[in-house]
């Protein structure tokens, strides 16, 4: 076992410390700037090339823009070349089921629809045909009058009613058409509608008349003297200017 | 936050104020600019002199100045960032829409789309491409302007004068070698 050496307790004598000495601080001048001197720069520094300018994008979307228009232009012109069969695609999307999706329409085909012959299936989807009495039955003015909207009952008011009046009788009717009421049965084959109910009725109205077997009639009251037109074997007349 | 350039100034031979560049830059926006208008608008401000460099922000709200030694800077910096996702993104949207109206055979909106299409793209591309200059401090903090071209103002710093920057900014370095 080698023996510890022996230390040597105590540290160097350090430097005697003058006390109580002030430092006599600098006087500052402010708001003073070094002079800068001119540097001296090689003329090369400084026109170092710009590597990167605006040319190079322009030139690049002008390139982008000619290939866009190598696709478009013909397009436009009627060139089918490039055009994108969107229908034929969105279809060919639409009859791609995955399996698991084809088992389900299967199973819910089945129990909703028992086995039917394809003749039952023809007649129950070809919807039935209305005759303008039906169609036009209990409908208002709005789903019927012409320019209003496209509808079966405009078109059978239009087919039947409207298109056989004269064009001064379509231009009193349409003053009164300002607030009307829909056609109601009065007689099981026989339906009427009123034109103006809420301004001045009685005096200024109009009322069409619309049988079972598509025979009208039209009567207008002008500051309260009626006039009336029927068609051909329409078979109300005595209805028609009646006192109410 | 981009910034656009209100002031520029960069020379080997110092002003009279003895600055060798100065950037003086606002917050961008429409706004901003209203801003700026009534003295108002947020300042930056980066100068270097010969044996510092001062850097400021201000804005109604206060302001921060710092005044750094020459010496105590550790480096400077510049970079770009040039936007052309951004104006690709614009070319594509003008592009498809030339398309739809070539499919409906109208050949001048073809046409119109597709040049309006390389138009935006390209004053997107200039209009956005950033800039950045900064100096970073021996402490490791940075001090950096991002900046942008303005419409208003029109003042577009390419990256040559930034270069041009840090290249008087190492021959004052040069310059204070020299005397000690």
């Amino acid at each position: 076992m080698t023996p510890s050496p022996s230390l040597k307790v105590g540290g160097n004598p350090g430097p005697v410390l003058k006390l109580g000495q002030e430092v006599k601080p600098p006087v500052l001048v402010l708001n003073t700037t070094s002079s800068s001197p001119t540097l001296q720069m090689s003329a090369e520094d400084l026109t170092a090339g710009d590597p990167f300018s605006n040319t190079i994008p322009a030139l690049v979307f002008m390139c982008l823009g000619c290939l866009v228009s190598v696709v478009t232009v013909p397009l436009s012109q009627g060139s089918e070349w490039a055009r994108i069969p969107v229908e034929q695609l969105w279809a060919d999307v639409s009859s791609i089921h995955p399996p698991w999706m084809a088992q389900e329409e299967d199973v819910l085909a089945d129990a909703e629809s028992p086995a039917q012959n394809p003749a039952d299936i023809e007649v129950e989807q070809a919807p039935p045909a209305l005759t303008p009495f039906e169609l036009l039955s209990g409908v208002s003015c709005p789903a019927y009058f012409p320019g209003e909207q496209m509808s079966a009952s405009s078109s059978a008011f239009d087919e039947h009613i409207w298109s056989k009046l004269p064009e001064q009788w379509q231009t009193q009717a349409t003053e009164r058409l300002e607030v009307c009421g829909p056609f109601e049965s009065v007689k099981p084959d026989l339906i009427v509608s009123q034109g103006c109910i809420e301004n001045e009725c009685g005096t200024n109205d109009v009322r069409f008349f619309l049988t079972s077997d598509a025979k009208a009639a039209v009567e207008i009251y002008l500051d309260g003297e009626c006039l009336h037109t029927s068609e051909a074997g329409f078979r109300y007349k005595q209805l028609l200017c009646a006192p109410r | 936050m981009s910034l656009v350039v209100k002031k520029f100034f960069v020379s080997p031979t110092p002003r009279e104020d003895g600055v060798y560049v100065e950037i003086l830059a606002r917050e961008s926006g429409f706004f901003a600019w209203l801003f700026a208008l009534l003295k108002l608008d947020p300042n930056f401000c980066l100068r270097i002199l010969y044996d510092k460099v001062c850097y400021e922000s201000s804005s109604i709200f206060g302001f921060t100045k710092v005044i750094m030694p020459i010496h105590s800077v550790s480096s400077i910096y510049f970079g770009t960032v040039r936007p052309w996702k951004k104006a690709l993104f614009w070319f594509v949207l003008f592009a498809v829409g030339a398309y739809v109206a070539a499919q409906m055979q109208e050949m001048a909106w073809t046409i119109g789309l597709t040049v309006a299409g390389i138009v935006i793209a390209v004053l997107v591309f200039i209009l956005n491409r950033e800039l950045t200059i900064g100096v970073n401090e021996v402490t490791d903090t940075p001090y950096e302007m991002t900046l942008k071209r303005s419409i208003i103002e029109g003042q577009e710093i390419s990256e040559q004068k930034l270069e041009e920057i840090t290249q008087i900014f190492t021959a004052i370095l040069d310059a204070h070698k020299a005397h000690t």
